[in-house]
């Protein structure tokens, strides 16, 4: 049977050798801190709720650190401002905002914000964030928290491999809760 | 003691000699089996494995943290035992031909394994399905290929023993039907496979033995706690790693094996088997890489020596061991090492269901299997195949990650975002394809002196192609996959979108032409074959080579047709049986 792996990432050998050595995420850079006060945390963690479609709370925080500081790796004082904006932008729509209202507000913010908003939606959902490799065209990944990926709120059929999915054969059953 | 213990309290002892009773180069399926079946036996065994001990909490971490997650993720790589690496594997392969897409002419090979303790059984599907009794007599009951030199009843009972080893689960399976019962309860559908058969029933052939399209499989996980190992709880992740141990890997006999007082010799690379002028094996030559920057020369001596290293390490170590009384490497007077090299082809098929089947629950690979056209009187026009309904979707690990990414680039966020994400992955519906490859001397694996690794040993040369009975099988599966995808009213590219395409011989060609068609099958079978006649094979019915009396050669390599089934049980059966020659034939010493 096969094994291989089905995944639609374009990945590459230089892909697979920067994944695997890739150091444990926190490790790998100085932390921005310009959230680190709680009000403006609390104020990251609704946006991203806006942007996820996914209530987070403050049991987030944690997480939140972490996402944070991997979305504002070496970013200049530039993108910090830029980033800023975007949080307080989004975190002032309503906690049901929809997509064509959040597109608004993004378009209305100017170049950049697009981009932005998706890379935090994509990073909370996936747990991952790509980065480029140094001196290529090539990108890798940096796992940040696969299990705590918002992918696995949303999918709520299934949870991240690797955890026990409950008593054996509840797999011949149809998934029964509410989305 | 259960062997979690004996894992944890184990240390090696590293000697520059070794000396034992039975050799074994491979700690894996089937050499931690022979390893266990000798111990209990009296022998004193050592075992030499190229790779390290898996830790499994080690093995989890790294699965986490890597951003791919495949089969081969979870497990350390080390530079001493290099392994193709799944998303690259021609950077340790060597194959001519690079662009031809002509399968007739060249397949590119993509077969994986591993190199530890346990062996590729780590991330092995948990399939344990016994061959048919016709694909033991392929020739004779088909007219293709060619006849094994043992039949499926005299298989039997080393196929029951191996079940009880491994705690096979099963009931009325899509496979050759078997007279034992099963030792465990069957693995139950999951509500994926219940869906597809719905549909699969409707559009199967009227003349169908079968009441339903889709059968459930046998598997080496526990569907009860059993042998020490916990049941089966579903974590979706066992084709790369179990994280509890429920389903049955190597590692578990190798342990038993050091239980029963077997030495385990890890990190220990063979790179030479030494023949005397009585034609037997004298020793081995080993290096020692547990301290990687000082590897230690040693050898090991002893009166019976098993080679368990998988279809492509086995006769790589054999052509690379030629000496002064083996001029053409070790077990290769006939020059048939290396050759007939068979793995599994197929193209797969995935759409998205109008509703929910809610897939990436319960056991990766798969719980159920299509009955149809894996053995039958067809096998005299196309090869057979085996098409399964995978549990993990699209991809089994970053399947919903990938959606999410393609949901948010296509410009959604809040609410809608969270419903395509829920909506299209539940609605992922994947088949995945192997059939069978006939036996074809020129179908081969040779040494590159020019392409070294990184101690400075010959890379393999693999030389794969299929013929046109094997190509009709591709199609055959093709279509028939492509057909229920159409009557389950999948679509292409999400859940009411696109519709598929009619899968014509002329659109199967057009695809052919541009990607040709692949080989990443976790079977390498056929490369140290078993025979009668020493001039056409390498070892005889009890996997003893023909040339060398003290040496025996197992696995899969010893397959002489392939059939379309996982082939784990099989070469299994085989071993246990050659344990049970060795152990009538030679005295142990131990105790």
């Amino acid at each position: 049977m096969s094994v291989k792996s089905r995944s639609k990432l374009k990945v590459t050998r230089r892909h697979v050798i920067a994944g695997m050595a890739s150091v444990p995420f926190m490790a790998s850079f100085k932390p921005n801190l310009a959230l680190a006060n709680a009000s403006k945390m609390d104020q990251f963690i609704y946006a991203s709720s806006i942007l996820c479609g996914i209530p987070m709370d403050k049991s987030y925080i944690q997480l939140s650190h972490q996402i944070w500081q991997a979305l504002t790796l070496n970013a200049t004082d530039k993108d910090m401002r830029e980033w800023t904006k975007l949080i307080d932008k989004v975190s002032s729509l309503p906690a049901n905002a929809n997509s064509a209202r959040i597109n608004k507000t993004l378009r209305l913010m100017g170049r950049g914000a697009h981009q932005k908003a998706r890379l935090m939606a994509k990073v909370w959902y996936t747990g991952r964030i790509a980065r480029p490799l140094l001196n290529s065209k090539l990108t890798t990944f940096e796992v940040i928290n696969y299990d705590e990926a918002n992918v696995w709120i949303a999918c709520d059929f299934t949870k991240p491999p690797v955890t026990c999915g409950g008593h054996f054969g509840y797999w011949q059953h149809p998934y029964t809760g509410k989305v | 003691m259960d062997m979690y213990d004996v894992r944890k309290v184990y240390k090696e002892k590293h000697k520059e000699k070794i000396e034992a009773d039975v050799i074994i180069i491979g700690a894996g399926l089937f050499g931690g089996l022979m390893a266990y079946e000798l111990s209990v036996q009296g022998f004193k065994v050592a075992m030499l494995d190229s790779g390290s001990v898996v830790d499994r909490v080690d093995a989890i971490d790294r699965f986490k943290k890597s951003p791919l997650k495949n089969g081969n993720s979870a497990y350390k790589k080390e530079w001493y035992a290099p392994i193709p690496p799944e998303t690259d594997p021609m950077s340790y392969y060597v194959q001519d031909g690079e662009g031809i897409t002509d399968p007739l002419k060249r397949v590119e090979f993509g077969a994986l394994y591993l190199r530890n303790v346990g062996g590729t059984s780590w991330h092995f599907t948990g399939h344990a399905e016994r061959m048919y009794p016709q694909d033991f007599e392929l020739k004779t009951a088909y007219g293709r290929g060619e006849d094994w030199p043992i039949s499926y009843s005299l298989l039997d009972p080393y196929y029951a023993k191996v079940e009880q080893a491994w705690g096979v689960s099963g009931n009325d399976t899509v496979v050759a039907p078997t007279k034992h019962p099963y030792p465990l309860p069957y693995t139950p559908l999951t509500y994926l496979d219940q869906q597809v058969n719905v549909a699969a029933t409707k559009v199967m052939d009227p003349a169908s033995p079968h009441k339903d399209a889709i059968g459930p499989m046998p598997h080496c996980r526990n569907a009860v706690p059993y042998d020490g190992r916990p049941q089966c709880c579903g974590n979706a992740s066992c084709r790369f790693i179990c994280p509890v141990g429920a389903k049955y890997d190597g590692s578990v006999h190798v342990f038993k094996a050091v239980d029963e007082g077997a030495d385990l010799y890890s990190n220990h690379v063979v790179h030479h088997i030494e023949v005397n002028k009585h034609k037997k094996i004298k020793h081995i030559k080993f290096k020692n890489y547990t301290d990687p920057k000082n590897p230690v020369e040693g050898i090991a001596k002893g009166k019976v020596y098993i080679l368990a290293a998988h279809g492509i390490e086995s006769p790589r170590l054999l052509l690379m061991s030629k000496n002064k009384h083996a001029p053409n490497g070790v077990a290769n007077s006939s020059d048939q090492v290396g050759r007939n090299l068979m793995s599994m082809v197929g193209m797969n098929m995935w759409a998205y269901s109008p509703d929910p089947v809610y897939p990436y629950r319960g056991p990766v690979n798969a719980t159920g299997a299509f009955w149809d056209l894996r053995n039958g009187d067809f096998r005299k026009d196309f090869a057979s195949i085996a098409t399964i309904v995978i549990n993990g979707g699209f991809d089994p690990t970053n399947g919903p990650l990938d959606e999410a990414d393609a949901a948010i680039d296509e410009g959604l966020f809040g609410p809608e975002l969270k419903d395509r994400v829920y909506t299209n992955t539940a609605a992922q519906v994947y088949f995945d394809n192997s059939v069978e490859v006939l036996p074809d001397p020129n179908n081969r694996i040779t040494l590159d002196y020019d392409k070294l690794d990184a101690t400075g040993l010959p890379r393999p040369k693999i030389t794969y192609k299929i013929d046109e009975y094997t190509v009709e099988g591709v199609y055959v599966s093709w279509k028939r996959g492509w057909d229920v995808l159409r009557a389950m009213n999948c679509r292409l590219d999400k859940p009411g979108g696109k519709p598929l395409p009619k899968p014509t011989r002329e659109y199967f060609d057009e695809l052919v032409k541009k990607d040709g068609i692949k080989s990443g099958a976790a079977m390498i079978a056929g490369t140290t074959r078993m025979g009668l006649d020493p001039a056409t094979s390498v070892v005889d019915t009890y996997c003893r080579s023909h040339d060398h009396d003290n040496l025996f050669i197992v696995g899969t390599g010893s397959y002489v047709t392939s059939g379309s089934v996982s082939p784990s049980l099989t070469a299994a059966a085989i071993s246990m049986r050659s344990a049970e020659y060795i152990a009538n034939t030679y005295q142990g010493s131990k105790g």
